[in-house]
């Protein structure tokens, strides 16, 4: 903007000057509603606005020409940049500001960078709400003899190495990457988030190269760019995202040429705080000291006097003019602005106060982010909360985790706030909602407060989740752990579907659907006591449709019986509650086994039926006798055949040897019974 | 005893049927030896006293006789002979002498021609206890070696991609390229455990395994493994991360079976049951303080899989014709190195000769006068005429090579004649083929038509 022609030295030296582009806004609403009043940018973590630690960042990396890219809320970033003086010739570097307000994705900012010509070299690319203490210089430099060598190298991203479920690992930038081990060329880049498998196309590998697939990565969305990436995001309006570009050069590489690179550090830091769960995180990494120099207690800049920090035991920062009353106790990992003041028996862990807050007496914090001139009264708990400026939290209020409360918000008193809730004094919008947006133009809903979900006094509307609105589920709180298990579970069970595509040589398609058409058949004749007859019909007719075997058919006639029992019986039934369940079963389906277990071969499937039934359901095995005495009595299974079947344990496919050990040990006492009878018969014959 | 040896001697050869045509593949000569004898001899040379091989019946005697009388192996040989028409994979081999197996094991393939310390192997055995381990190699650099049948396709087909992890002794992912589609597939659990894989291409699998015993009674019960690369290996690398059925688990899924029909339970046996810890382990685990921290855990899973990267030393599987001959050319370049005698001295010669440094003449071979050989193999009993110049070539026993002929890069088969003047260059000759004098060939390969058909 103005700016440059100002300053326009000499052509030589403007050559030279590092530039960077900073994105001013995140084009989401992770952090509804705190950004209807302060953009990303501003949000103080550990009191100091996110944009700060950013252009700290780029200060300490050489940087002399900064363009701050804002948006939504413009007007805001442009006074604190002049407020703090960075945009002053005072400043440690230049800092030029963009505005445009109708820009929708970094992509449509990039474009405007480049109508507006402002790139003239290599240049770095951050969003505003970065975290980092990485050293940028030597990533330049490689960036840019990389490029002298080949011009098709148009960008090096950074990444900092954290084992996945890393705390700062947000969980919409779960990257896998492939690159190539000797010059970190990056060939394949996927999103992973909700996926249980990856698919490399085999092209990847067509090189001699060795490639390595890195799960470990945290993408810290620094980039340091090549002059044309501008002009590339012009050429191709979709790309909206810097993942859209990436992606777009990979594929387009072997058409284009370009290529990308990444860099990966290890014992640096950086994060990005993109949602409330990664500004926990940050916090306490703030806290513990992981991002020195950018800590509490290091003043950043002359500008930065009221924020004069003291740093005790157990990472606990007070400011000037802090008022502990008596017995009060600041835990571990506490930040507390100047001017605060704070009641007696209260105890504060793992949280940061902002300046001149109030806090009354037997009040607990536990991972409670306060920020300037909240008021709590006493008897409160809150845990794991953002608290936004101006705060009134009245006396006796319980906070639950992962709540937020926005601007000037009143609560209490005598409430108890669930997990979750959003409380703003901007009505919640249905549709449309963008984040960072200035205020909104449609008309204000004139709703009421409601008082018994607030408090009595309380100021403020309780924005409801949107149950099909994807970006809440990414509020943090429980559901992490949550969306673990249950993608673990998923991840599982197709793991094992795998294994029965792979290991097994016949498709069971087939058959499986004719099992459980005959199982429903068969629940569908009890239920309704349909004739046996009619049923026979019924299953004739799908053993056609699949054409199975009669063999198949008959074990699967037996299995559906005993299983039909178990429906009924539940599944988890012991040996009683299965046989009370069986048995009135049995009459009905008698006419049916008759029909098809008729000679002694159907005998011997009934038998392998019956045995691997109780085999994978040992603990009903006792039920194996009477079904046995059952079928003998009614002549459906005769002497020879159990006999037969009980002396010659046919090699099974399914049942270790032990299982049909212990089947036949539960028919024994049949067998014995059975022994006797023959003997029994055969002396009276004699 | 710790590791009982099998050596897999009962391939046919498939891949380089031309040289296969009319000798078993394990007698095939490298360096003047029959195949077999390199892996017998490595393990002999470990200190094995007992080796099982597995051979065709109608091989079996040919191997006993090639290796004791001929190469004097002192190792007893316990010789398994499997029926000729039975067209089994090594696993299906496994299974076959499953009885004779009382300890881990160590299988390797008669085609294995390698320098590399058994010792080392089995180190990374013991110290990971694992499940299986394999030997890789670096592929050999087909380009230059193999001027013989340039024209065949090389190499590509079968490339394995093998991932490995952070020290790149453990093997997390294998596959092998003629299985897969158009795309390796990793799953996220994998990635989980293993956040940075190496993936690479450009080695092959020696074909050298040590097994745990319980992975054979684990063949016995799922039949449908017939391979031990294509089909065992890539199981257990499989298996190395999905969860041991607990018995909650399995009485589920035993339930869950009950929807499916009796024929696809046969496989759904659960591998891990197979791996039972012995009562010391079982206490040293619980009793560690590590016990139950390991969330993300290897205790799910006991199956590991490693593996030792040859980086020195030979290490060729001469199962392809390129690799047949890279194999031998390996094996001179690494005999001049040694003391060996190249030359027999029992080879009669006729004035003058030129023998160069990296040849091995056999027994009873007979040279004309001005012969020049370089960089070759020659076998038992061949009769090499006047002026004739042998380069960067095998030739086998019994071969008869007519005055003034000059072969480049070529195999010749056993009894084969070649006639006077002809000129051959990176071609096969098969055994007993006739070529006429003055004849000249290149990058051909010369066997008899009924062969030719089968090929």
């Amino acid at each position: 903007m103005a700016g440059r022609g100002r300053k326009k030295v000499d052509v030589v030296q403007q050559e030279d000057v590092l530039q960077a582009v900073i994105i001013a806004d995140s084009f989401d609403v992770r952090f509804a509603p705190i950004t209807k009043d302060i953009p990303r940018a501003l949000m103080p973590i550990a009191n100091r606005p996110l944009l700060e630690y950013t252009l700290h960042f780029l200060v300490a990396a050489g940087i002399q020409e900064i363009f701050v890219f804002c948006c939504a809320h413009a007007n805001k970033i442009l006074k604190y940049l002049s407020d703090t003086g960075w945009t002053s010739d005072k400043a440690p570097c230049q800092v030029i500001t963009q505005v445009s307000e109708d820009s929708l994705s970094p992509g449509d900012a990039l474009r405007l960078i480049y109508d507006r010509s402002l790139i003239r070299t290599d240049f770095v690319l951050v969003m505003g709400d970065l975290v980092s203490t990485i050293n940028l210089q030597p990533i330049i430099q490689q960036h840019k003899q990389r490029r002298l060598k080949d011009k098709v190298t148009v960008m090096t991203m950074l990444f900092r190495e954290a084992a996945p479920r890393h705390d700062t690992r947000s969980s919409d930038d779960d990257v896998v990457l492939v690159t190539e081990r000797d010059t970190n060329r990056v060939l394949h880049y996927q999103m992973v988030e909700g996926q249980s498998k990856l698919d490399l196309p085999l092209d990847l590998f067509s090189d001699q190269n060795d490639l390595d697939i890195r799960y470990n990565l945290l993408d810290c969305h620094v980039s340091v760019c090549s002059p044309q990436v501008p002009q590339l995001f012009a050429d191709n309006f979709d790309y909206q995202t810097r993942n859209d570009f990436v992606r777009g050069i990979l594929v387009h590489e072997e058409i284009m040429g370009n290529q990308v690179h990444a860099h990966v550090v290890t014992d640096e830091y950086a994060a990005r705080v993109s949602s409330p769960p990664m500004y926990d995180a940050v916090s306490k990494d703030i806290l513990q000291r992981w991002t020195y120099p950018l800590v509490p207690d290091n003043r950043l800049s002359s500008q930065e006097q009221d924020g004069f920090y003291t740093l005790h035991r157990h990472h606990v920062y007070r400011g000037k003019d802090v008022f502990l009353d008596h017995d009060s106790i600041l835990e571990e990992n506490v930040v507390i602005g100047p001017g605060t003041r704070i009641g007696s028996h209260t105890t504060i862990s793992n949280s940061v106060i902002g300046q001149n807050c109030v806090i009354g007496d037997n009040v607990r914090l536990d991972g409670a982010y306060l920020w300037d001139n909240v008021s709590v009264g006493s008897d409160c708990s809150l845990t794991q909360c953002i608290v936004c400026s101006g705060v009134t939290i009245t006396d006796r209020v319980v906070v639950e985790p992962s709540c937020v409360l926005a601007s000037n918000v009143v609560v209490g008193p005598d409430v108890h706030l669930p997990a979750g809730t959003r409380v703003s004094l901007h009505p919640a919008q249905t549709q449309g909602a963008e984040d960072d947006f200035q205020e909104t133009t449609e008309t204000v809903q004139h709703q009421t407060y409601q008082p018994d979900r607030i408090g009595a006094e309380g100021k403020g509307y309780i924005w409801e989740d949107d149950a099909d609105d994807s970006l809440v589920s990414l509020m943090w709180g429980l559901r992490l752990e949550q969306e673990e298990s249950s993608s673990e579970e998923s991840e599982e069970s197709d793991e094992e579907e795998d294994d029965m595509d792979q290991e097994n040589s016949l498709p069971p398609d087939d058959s499986r659907i004719f099992y459980t058409e005959v199982l429903d058949s068969m629940q569908r004749a009890i239920e309704e006591n349909i004739n046996a007859d009619n049923l026979i019909l019924e299953i004739n007719s799908s053993k056609y449709a699949y054409n199975i075997s009669m063999q198949e058919l008959n074990v699967c006639v037996v299995r559906c019986v005993l299983e039909s029992a178990h429906i009924r019986a539940s599944l988890m039934a012991t040996a009683s509650e299965y046989l009370a369940a069986l048995k009135p079963l049995l009459q009905p389906m008698k006419g049916l086994l008759k029909n098809y277990i008729r000679n002694s071969d159907s005998q011997q499937d009934c038998l392998l039926a019956l045995e691997e039934y109780f085999g994978t359901h040992l603990n009903i095995s006792a039920v194996l006798v009477s079904v046995l005495n059952f079928l003998y009595n009614e002549d459906i299974l005769e002497e020879d055949g159990i006999l037969k079947w009980y002396r010659h344990p046919a090699p099974s496919g399914t049942l270790t040897q032990k299982a049909q050990q212990q089947v036949r040990a539960a028919a024994t006492k049949f067998i014995q019974w059975l022994q006797e009878a023959e003997e029994e018969s055969e002396e009276e014959s004699d | 005893m710790e590791f009982q040896a099998v050596v897999m001697a009962a391939g046919r050869g498939s891949r380089m049927t031309d040289l296969t045509a009319s000798i078993p593949k394990p007698l095939l000569p490298v360096g003047n030896r029959p195949m077999i004898w390199y892996p017998v001899n490595m393990l002999e040379t470990a200190g094995f006293q007992e080796v099982i091989i597995i051979a065709l019946e109608s091989t079996s005697h040919d191997i006993r006789q090639a290796l004791t009388a001929m190469c004097d192996v002192k190792v007893s040989l316990d010789i398994v002979g499997i029926p000729d028409d039975a067209d089994w994979g090594t696993a299906d081999s496994l299974r076959h002498i499953k009885d004779k197996i009382q300890t881990d094991l160590l299988v390797v393939s008669c085609d294995l021609v390698c320098s590399v310390p058994l010792h080392q192997l089995a180190d990374i055995h013991r110290m990971h206890n694992s499940t299986l381990t394999m030997l890789l190699a670096d592929l050999p650099q087909t380009t230059d070696s193999a001027g013989i049948l340039k024209s065949k396709k090389i190499g590509n087909e079968q490339r394995d991609f093998i991932g490995l992890d952070g020290d790149g002794r453990r093997v997390v992912i294998m596959a092998s390229e003629a299985d897969l589609d158009d795309a390796l597939t990793v799953r996220r659990s994998v990635l989980k455990r293993h956040p940075c894989v190496r993936v690479k291409t450009k080695l092959q699998d020696a074909h050298l395994f040590l097994l745990k015993k319980w992975v054979v009674d684990y063949l016995q019960q799922n039949r449908s493994v017939s391979t031990i690369k294509g089909e065992l290996v890539p199981l257990l690398v499989r298996k190395q991360f999905s969860r041991r059925k607990k018995p909650a688990d399995v009485s589920k899924a035993a339930d869950l079976s009950m929807v499916s029909p009796p024929s696809t339970k046969e496989d759904n046996l659960d591998i891990h049951s197979f791996d039972e810890d012995d009562e010391m382990t079982v206490l040293t685990r619980s009793l560690s303080s590590g016990a139950g921290q390991r969330v993300d855990g290897t205790q799910d899973s006991t199956i590991t899989c490693y593996t030792h990267i040859v980086t020195e030393g030979m290490c060729v599987r001469a199962n392809t014709l390129p690799s047949y001959v890279e194999a031998n050319k390996q094996i001179l370049h690494e005999l001049a190195g040694g003391d060996e005698v190249l030359v027999h001295p029992s080879i009669t010669t006729k004035g003058k000769y030129q023998i160069g440094p990296e040849c091995l003449v056999g027994e009873g071979v007979s040279l004309g006068d001005k012969v020049t050989l370089k960089k070759s193999i020659i076998g038992k009993h061949c009769t090499i005429g006047d002026r004739v110049k042998i380069t960067n070539s095998v030739i086998m026993n019994h071969v008869t090579i007519k005055d003034g002929s000059i072969l480049q890069g070529c195999v010749v088969c056993d009894n084969a004649h070649i006639g006077d003047q002809s000129e051959l260059k990176d071609s096969l000759v098969g055994s007993s083929q006739n070529i006429p004098s003055k004849a000249k060939y290149s990058n051909e390969v010369i066997v008899n038509e009924e062969q030719m058909l089968e090929v």
